[in-house]
C-alpha cells in the first residue's frame, strides 16, 4: 500500500501534469525526508517554486505597471 | 519594466517546459504512480464501506491489459497485488451477480501479476491477541490454504511454487511461513530444494527491506 508520503509524491505527480504548481508544491511538501536523495524529485520541486515566485512576482510588477499607467492618465 | 517582465516569462516558460520533459521522460512510471494513485483513493472508499464495483471494473478494463506482470518491476507488482488483494475479497463477498464477476476479473488480474492460485482468504483484522491463539489461528489459516491447493494440484511441489508466487506478491507472512514450512518438509523427505530455498530467501529479504 501506498504510504502518506508516497501518496503525497503521486499527488504532486498528478498536480504537475495538470500544471497546477501551488498544489504540487504543497504535494511535495508532505513527502518529508522519503524522497530527500531523489535528485529528480528536488529538482521538480523547485523548478515548482521558482514558477510559483515568478508568476507571483509577475502579477506584482503587472499591478504596479498599470498603477501606474493610471496614476500618469488620470493624475 | 517591460524588459524585466520578458524575462520572468522565459524563466517561466524553460521552467515549466522542463518540468512536462521531466514528466515525459518519466513515462510509463508516471503513469503507473498516477493510476496506483486513484486506487488508493479508491480503496479508500471501499474501506470506509463504499463498495464501488463499477469504479473497480472500469479501473480494471483501463488498466489490466497495461499493467501485467511483464512490464512491472517486481515493486510495483507487489503494490498493485497490494490492493488487489485487498479489494478481491470485499467484492467476493457480497453475494450479487456483478460484484462476483469483477471479483473474478480482480482475481484474474491477480494471477496475471504472478499470484499464485491461492484462496485468498479474507484477511483477519488486526486483533491483539494472546500469542498462541495467533500461532493457532495462522495454522488453521495456513490448512485452509493447502487444502484449497490440494484440490488443484497433486504434487506438493506445484503447491509450493503457488505458494511462494503469492509470497512475491503479497506482504502477508502467511505465505511466507507456509512456503517455509513446506520448503522444511520435503528437506527432510529428502527432497532437493535448494532453488526454493533462494527464492524463499529472495522474498523474505526483500519484505524486510519494503
Amino acid at each position: 500500500m501506498l504510504s502518506p508520503e508516497e501518496k503525497a509524491y503521486c499527488r504532486a505527480l498528478e498536480a504537475l501534469t495538470r500544471r497546477d504548481y501551488p498544489a504540487a508544491i504543497s504535494s511535495f511538501e508532505k513527502c518529508g525526508e522519503r524522497f530527500a536523495d531523489n535528485q529528480r524529485l528536488q529538482i521538480m520541486a523547485q523548478a515548482a517554486r521558482i514558477i510559483c515566485a515568478v508568476q507571483e512576482e509577475k502579477r506584482l510588477r503587472e499591478f504596479i505597471e498599470s498603477n501606474i499607467v493610471e496614476a500618469l492618465l488620470n493624475g | 519594466m517591460t524588459s524585466n517582465l520578458q524575462t520572468l516569462d522565459r524563466l517561466e516558460t524553460g521552467l515549466t517546459q522542463l518540468l512536462d520533459e521531466m514528466l515525459d521522460q518519466m513515462g510509463e512510471r508516471r503513469d503507473f504512480f498516477l493510476e496506483v494513485s486513484q486506487l488508493d483513493d479508491l480503496w479508500e472508499k471501499i474501506d470506509g464501506g463504499q463498495l464501488q464495483a463499477e469504479s473497480v471494473s472500469d479501473f480494471i478494463i483501463k488498466n489490466r491489459n497495461r499493467w501485467s506482470g511483464d512490464r512491472l518491476t517486481s515493486q510495483e507488482r507487489r503494490l498493485l497485488g497490494s490492493y488487489l488483494s485487498r479489494i478481491y475479497p470485499r467484492l467476493a463477498t457480497t453475494g450479487d451477480a456483478t460484484s462476483a464477476r469483477i471479483a473474478e476479473e480482480t482475481k484474474e488480474w491477480l494471477k496475471s501479476l504472478g499470484q499464485g492460485n491461492l484462496k485468498l482468504t479474507l484477511k483477519a483484522p488486526k486483533e491483539e491477541l494472546p500469542l498462541t491463539e495467533r500461532f493457532h489461528r495462522l495454522l488453521r489459516q495456513e490448512l485452509d490454504e493447502m487444502e484449497f491447493l490440494l484440490d488443484k494440484h497433486d504434487h506438493l511441489f506445484t503447491c509450493l511454487d503457488d505458494v511462494l508466487k503469492t509470497a512475491e506478491l503479497r506482504q502477508d507472512k502467511t505465505y511466507r511461513h507456509l512456503a517455509a514450512s513446506l520448503v522444511y518438509f520435503l528437506q527432510s523427505e529428502g527432497f532437493k530444494v535448494d532453488p526454493y530455498v533462494k527464492r524463499l530467501r529472495r522474498i523474505s529479504s526483500e519484505a524486510v527491506g519494503s
